[in-house]
């Protein structure tokens, strides 16, 4: 015997299926389609967008990206850290100061290779 | 608990991690090769000193040592697997010299990331937690892949550094999912509280812990390369630079079985189900040693051919794993250890050869291997005996290690698995023989004497001597592994 409470849920899914096909189909047959130059543009928040959408980054720009994930994740743990500090004392000084030297220790890495010079 | 003399049981793995920083900062501020393998060789006494001082001290492994809150766990088992990593990585900080120079892109960081892969290693062996396991399982990797893909000419390098990423993050995945599984059917990631599980609450029968058995040796199957999860090994053995070869060939598949031994001696994985277990396993062993021993023998490049080779170790290793859960037997365990340790020492010395050989000419056909006796007298001597133990030729430590497998599978009861091994290792002897013949029978390609590097040679010779060593005092070795094997099997009653 199947719990009823399954075949609710799956009525629901059929019918959650079931309606966003029909009103998408209906909203393309009953809608009027008048493309402006407007609004065949890109949307930018309601801004006049500049230039094209295709435009190409410095591909060394991952190491930007790469190099804020760190600092990221540095901010995460040291918030956290920061709650608790009273409790770990000692301790957790250390710990964090471990924590902090490795990714210093990255960043004189990036930084020594020259990837923050401004390209 | 945090307490003060955790630290003096993390000091190997630390003081690893501490060196693999300083060679990184050497290699940045110094920028000059022989310092920095200088730096790091000499450097590895430290780690090294720690993990024999921890061996040592009489009655300090007598029972195992748990330390921040039972998530390290210091036994004879940790302590034979950090001092194999650490070996690991002098012998190829040796081998790797002249080749890394030539031929590798970010030479200094080379050296770093295999220091670090190093220290997961170490971490694999030595924790006792499935989270904890996981990332010592991903530092282990990640350099790894990174490594794959800094030979400095050519697409292969990059395209096998792209399909290891890719593997690894789906075989990490399946591994995760095992865990997942084991977590929610015992509550707790801690190996010795899921042993407590397994057995009381958890009953034959069972077909949840099955799956996540399965999930688990899956995950675990790719690092070690068993069938079927084989198939990155011979694309990223060939396209990486060849140190990095041997390194994926030794230290990857030591950790993949070390972590895999640990989950499933320490977790009691092996108490429940074992009919299924034991024909599962059987079976990817089988599939392994065979497909290994197969494939090699029609292979050309040589480091494909190792590739296969090493897939079909990982099939004998199998059959001592299956042996050593099936009857919660030390023998199993110590035959296991022995043979782990004879595979990584002849491995390296072989692919020592091939390094000195690629190093020297470039090529890394089995044709052009030929005559390399009359170019390369003692490089041959060398790479031929350890190809010689691969195969299990008998007097070599290579046939000790397979007869000590093969004898605890035949006292398990697994008689059938036995012969089909015993099969395959004649197979075997045809592709290893093939290499030997080449270099002893066949007509030099040039009349010319090859020098190899100061490094080179001296891992080589390191090699040779320790599988000399082993060869002929292998009571001697299987009473050092001999504990670390007892031990795991007395946690697990």
């Amino acid at each position: 015997m199947i719990n009823p409470a399954y075949l609710y849920a799956g009525i629901l899914l059929a019918a959650g299926f079931i309606f966003v096909i029909v009103t998408m189909t209906l909203v393309s047959f009953l809608s009027p389609h008048k493309r402006t130059k407007e609004k065949l543009q890109t949307y930018e928040s309601g801004e006049t967008p500049i230039g094209s959408a295709w435009v190409q980054y410095p591909l060394g720009f991952y190491i930007f990206a790469l190099l804020f994930v760190a600092f990221d994740v540095d901010i995460v743990f040291i918030i956290s850290w920061a709650v608790v500090f009273k409790k770990l004392s000692f301790f957790g000084f250390f710990e964090i100061l471990i924590f902090i030297t490795v990714l210093a220790l990255g960043l004189a890495y990036a930084w020594r290779k020259g990837v923050i010079r401004w390209i | 608990m945090f307490h003060v003399s955790d630290l003096y049981l993390l000091a190997p793995e630390a003081s690893m991690a501490i060196l693999a920083l300083a060679v990184m900062m050497v290699d940045l501020f110094v920028k000059r090769r022989l310092v920095t393998v200088t730096v790091g060789l000499v450097g590895l006494i430290v780690p090294l000193g720690f993990a024999i001082a921890q061996a040592v001290t009489p009655g300090f492994l007598a029972t195992p040592h748990r330390a921040f809150s039972g998530v390290l766990v210091i036994d004879p088992y940790a302590v034979f697997f950090e001092i194999v990593f650490i070996l690991i990585v002098a012998v190829m900080l040796l081998a790797s010299y002249s080749y890394v120079g030539k031929y590798v892109k970010a030479d200094g960081e080379f050296y770093t990331l295999m220091l670090f892969s190093a220290t997961g290693a170490m971490f694999m062996a030595s924790t006792n937690e499935l989270i904890t396991i996981y990332i010592s399982l991903e530092l282990t990797s990640i350099p790894l892949y990174i490594m794959a893909g800094l030979l400095r000419t050519g697409e292969r390098s990059a395209e096998a550094a792209v399909k290891y990423v890719l593997l690894g993050a789906m075989s990490s995945a399946i591994l995760l999912y095992g865990f997942a599984l084991l977590y929610g059917l015992t509550g707790t990631t801690d190996l010795a509280g899921i042993a407590r599980s397994v057995g009381t609450g958890i009953q034959d029968g069972n077909v949840l812990i099955l799956i996540a058995d399965v999930l688990i040796l899956a995950g675990f199957g790719f690092k070690i390369s068993a069938v079927p999860f084989h198939m990155w090994a011979p694309d990223i053995y060939e396209g990486s630079p060849t140190p990095a070869t041997a390194f994926f060939s030794v230290a990857s598949k030591a950790a993949g079985f070390a972590a895999l031994i640990r989950v499933f001696m320490s977790g009691g994985l092996g108490q429940v189900n074992l009919t299924s277990l034991t024909i599962i396993i059987a079976i990817i062993a089988i599939a392994t040693m065979t497909l290994g021993n197969l494939v090699a023998a029609v292979q050309t490049n040589v480091k494909r051919l190792m590739a296969y080779s090493s897939i079909a170790q990982a099939g004998y290793i199998l059959v001592g794993f299956l042996a050593s859960i099936a009857g919660k037997h030390p023998d199993g365990n110590s035959a296991v250890l022995f043979f782990i340790l004879v595979y990584v020492i002849t491995n390296l010395g072989a692919f020592s050869g091939i390094i000195a050989l690629a190093n020297a000419t470039g090529g890394e056909r089995i044709e052009d291997f030929k005559g390399l006796a009359k170019r390369a007298p003692l490089l041959s001597a060398g790479t031929a005996l350890c190809m010689l133990s691969l195969a299990g030729i008998p007097p070599m430590a290579g046939f000790v290690s397979k007869v000590f497998i093969f004898t605890a599978a035949w006292g398990e009861g697994l008689s059938w698995l036995v012969v089909i091994a015993l099969l395959n290792t004649a197979v075997s002897l045809v592709y290893y023989g093939r290499i030997v013949k080449a270099m002893y029978f066949d007509a030099p390609l040039k009349e010319d004497h090859l020098t190899t590097p100061i490094g080179l040679s001296s891992s080589i010779a390191l090699t040779t001597a320790a599988l000399v060593v082993i060869t002929f005092a292998a009571s001697l070795v299987l009473e050092l592994t001999g504990p670390a094997a007892n031990l795991l099997a007395f946690l697990v009653k």
